[in-house]
């Protein structure tokens, strides 16, 4: 699943390891997350949509 | 989480001296084979050598469930070892009798067994989803491993192609497995795990 995460953080110029300890996970789960390896949990996209202020569909994209 | 980090150290540090300890005198005292003396010292002396490599690796941002099975193994191999020698010493050279001799022949087995246990109990205790996700497909890899080697070398021995032997290979080959796993891991999705 494509996602807008590496935007979103440069943005706020957040390195992974940042979004990882806002998250309270690995800074590999995000890397696995960012570059489309790994789809996070509903529970885990929510935290993510709530860090960025954003809701889940503007971070993760269909296809 | 200093505390802990120390008593990591400590117990890594123990098992290390431990590890040392009985490979020098299982060869020294020709309580088994030289070779096989090495050839069981491997695996935990590899253990905590990985164990503490990453935890040099990691440093600070440890988490919690990777630092409590660094403890846990640490521990479990150091019972191994020790449990071993016992039993190399006593049974073997002195010729230990009966049900006392029967536990101590397993105890080395259990703590094999223990092994599984601390890594059930780290996917268990994870809190990362996408690392306990690592640690689950290192497992299923570690067991596919053992598990066909062990199915394929029983017919073979059934039919008399290969020599027989210990049925404690099989767990030693899951660890082994384990390793193969993370680099299954790295390959698929860019990580080795926390657990090596």
């Amino acid at each position: 699943m494509k996602n807008r995460l590496k935007v979103l953080r440069a943005e706020r110029d957040w390195s992974q390891q940042d979004l990882a300890e806002r998250l309270e996970v690995s800074r590999q789960s995000v890397n696995a997350i960012e570059t489309g390896r790994y789809d996070p949990s509903l529970p885990l996209a929510f935290r993510i949509a709530d860090i960025f202020g954003l809701a889940i569909e503007e971070i993760f994209l269909r296809g | 989480m200093a505390t802990g980090k120390k008593s990591v150290r400590i117990g890594l540090a123990i098992s290390a001296l431990l590890s040392a300890l009985a490979i020098l005198m299982l060869a020294e005292t020709s309580a088994i084979e030289r070779e096989t003396a090495w050839v069981l010292a491997i695996l935990p002396v590899s253990l905590i050598a990985l164990a503490m490599f990453a935890g040099v690796r990691a440093g600070s941002a440890k988490p919690a469930a990777s630092q409590r099975y660094m403890l846990r193994i640490g521990g479990l191999m150091a019972f191994y070892l020790v449990s071993l020698f016992a039993a190399e010493i006593l049974i073997e050279d002195r010729g230990l009798p009966g049900a006392p001799a029967v536990i101590l022949a397993a105890l080395p087995g259990l703590a094999f067994a223990g092994v599984v246990w601390v890594f059930g109990a780290l996917i268990v205790e994870e809190k990362d989803e996408f690392m306990r996700l690592l640690h689950i497909r290192q497992g299923l890899i570690g067991t596919g491993i053992a598990l066909t080697c062990a199915a394929v070398w029983g017919f073979l021995e059934t039919y008399g192609f290969v020599p027989h032997v210990a049925a404690f290979w099989w767990p030693t080959i899951w660890c082994f497995g384990l390793g193969l796993g993370a680099l299954a891991n790295k390959i698929a999705y860019g990580s080795w795990g926390e657990v090596r």
